[in-house]
């Protein structure tokens, strides 16, 4: 059973790690503080509900996770233009416009998303778990219901093309 | 042109602003304040007034009370009462052994109960509660001279195969860092199982063999369990990796002996007139050495020694504890227990060391293997380690336990 206390330290300890990771998925500041506050919220009253948590970490990111991909079906469905599409074209609506509207992200990180963006679907999200939030392989198995393996070849497969990219840029 | 090791190095920098950091902070700490875990500790209260306009089920039931020693199981009776249509199942509460209801009591009251506790610590307590409801019976048939190899053997075995299960859901809690909660549990045990045995030990002066061989298994279990105790105190003041861990825990046991010292005071009062004046005397001076020790805990308190504080309210529930089991003996068993003063020792020897000292009872002192020496360094350092190996931050804890 957790304590308040130790929620509210989950909370310290894990709060910026989830919401750069929600970023970086939906490239909205607001939008991700929104979805991390409900993914605290959603742990809150499953412990309320006498809930048990092994691993208080990769329980949060499994909630965020399925919370991320519940909003994306909703934006999907609402816009007009089919941003999968326009993604498969290496470009993306939100992704352009939320990022000009905060001038305190840094050069680096622009590049990072735009890398990361480039990536497939299924790709990025293995990936980001591995480098961005460093989980290890086994718990983003846990965290996506994928098995071990699945998740090692998209880390391996998605991290060879931002490689490539990098590569590319060099020449 | 930066490598991706660098890039995502910058990456990680980038997060939350303090400010926004803070205000989504307040907003799930209102959350969680509004939708409080409801905690067994704010039910006592409601049950405490419940059972005073309920007297009227102890007079129809009186063994009531025995079923329900933890006033946090009360809401089970009602459940039982539902289940089970009131008249038989109380009716066997009182069951000894060889009684005909006895298998009543035994197979399913006590099961229900134990179905119904959830969290482990409640099993575990359940479990002692279980060995000393046996331990009772023995002695009420020893009372009324009815204990005999053959009912006494039963009750041994069952004891053991319940003192047992505290022993090993206590080492499973200890695995799972749960030391706090282990070190509560094997605290409340080893004092009833002081009580038992300082029973058994006086009914054994007027009835002889049997009680006395019941008498020193009983000893045996709790030698066993001051050292599992102490042991779970150390564990828990190395562990608390986290200074409000270990302040929550010991404000919990502060409260915890707060009101076990009220309960017990109450409780003298009410027997007031079955206990007369000597032993009422007797039961309030006891009462001191507790509440003292409560007033030391607090100033450790104050200085954040918490695993200090943790020791010292464990000790005074533990004092008040038994001094309310001897009470109760009294009036079940109408037996004068002799009980030696509590010295209360500034250099916090165990209770078993201090009064090893008063009584000057050999036997006593070899039973104890505690360690010697007055004080125990304890140091732990923590880790956090990332998954690639690193280790990114640290912290320790030092702390001197008197023990």
């Amino acid at each position: 059973m957790i304590s308040e206390t130790e929620f509210l330290r989950a909370y310290d300890d894990l709060s910026d790690a989830l919401f750069r990771h929600c970023y970086f998925r939906i490239y909205d500041r607001e939008l991700s503080k929104d979805l991390v506050q409900d993914t605290f919220i959603k742990t809150w009253e499953y412990i309320m509900g006498g809930g048990e948590i092994d691993n208080v970490r990769a329980f949060l990111y499994r909630v965020l996770t399925n919370l991320i991909i519940d909003f994306s079906r909703k934006r999907k469905k609402n816009s007009a233009l089919s941003l999968e599409t326009l993604a498969e074209q290496g470009f993306d609506l939100r992704f352009e416009d939320n990022l000009n509207e905060r001038a305190c992200i840094t050069a680096e990180v622009k590049e990072c998303l735009s890398l990361f963006n480039r990536l497939d679907d299924k790709d990025r999200v293995p990936v980001l778990m591995r480098y961005l939030d460093e989980l290890s392989p086994k718990e983003i198995a846990n965290i996506l219901g994928d098995n071990e393996n699945a998740v090692s070849v998209r880390i391996h497969r998605g991290i060879k093309k931002v490689r490539d990219i990098l590569g590319d840029s060099k020449r | 042109m930066k490598n991706f090791e660098e890039l995502i190095k910058e990456a990680r920098q980038f997060g939350l602003g303090s400010d926004e950091k803070n205000s989504l902070r307040e907003k799930i700490f209102n959350f969680v304040h509004e939708h409080p875990v409801r905690k067994w500790n704010s039910v006592r209260h409601i049950q405490r007034e419940e059972e005073n306009s309920s007297q009227w089920l102890n007079v129809l039931f009186p063994n009531f009370r025995n079923l329900i020693p933890n006033l946090r199981l009360m809401p089970i009776i009602l459940v039982l009462t539902m289940l089970l249509g009131a008249g038989v199942s109380f009716g066997a509460e009182g069951a000894l052994p060889g009684d005909p209801f006895y298998p009543v009591k035994v197979n399913v009251n006590e099961k229900v109960v134990g179905w119904l506790s959830l969290s482990q610590e409640a099993r575990a307590d359940w479990e002692a509660r279980l060995a000393s409801r046996r331990l009772e019976e023995a002695e009420k048939l020893a009372v009324d001279g009815r204990l005999n190899a053959e009912n006494k053997n039963k009750i041994e075995a069952n004891f053991d195969a319940h003192a047992e299960r505290v022993k090993e859901r206590v080492e499973e809690m200890e695995e799972k860092r749960g030391s706090s909660k282990a070190a509560n549990v094997s605290s409340n045990f080893e004092v009833s199982l002081q009580a038992h045995e300082r029973i058994l030990a006086r009914l054994a002066e007027d009835d002889g063999e049997e009680v006395e061989d019941l008498a020193l298994s009983v000893k045996a279990h709790k030698d066993a369990f001051v050292k599992i105790r102490t042991k779970a105190e150390a564990t828990f003041s190395a562990e608390a990796d986290s200074k409000t861990e270990a302040r929550a825990a010991a404000e919990g046991r502060l409260k915890a002996a707060e009101n076990k010292i009220a309960e017990v005071k109450q409780f003298i009062v009410k027997m007031k007139e079955k206990l007369g004046e000597k032993a009422v005397v007797e039961a309030e001076t006891r009462i001191n050495a507790p509440e003292d020790l409560v007033a030391e805990g607090k100033l450790k308190l104050q200085t954040e020694a918490y695993g200090e504080a943790f020791v010292l309210f464990q000790r005074a529930h533990r004092i008040a504890q038994e001094a309310k089991l001897l009470i109760e003996a009294r009036k079940e068993l109408n037996l004068e227990v002799r009980i030696p003063a509590v010295r209360f020792n500034a250099n916090h020897k165990s209770d078993a060391e201090a009064e090893a000292e008063i009584e000057g009872d050999e036997n006593q002192k070899s039973g104890t293997t505690l360690n010697s020496s007055a004080e125990t360094e304890v140091e732990s350092e923590t880790k956090v380690e990332t998954d690639n190996g690193n280790i990114e931050g640290g912290g320790g804890i030092r702390l001197k336990l008197g023990l």
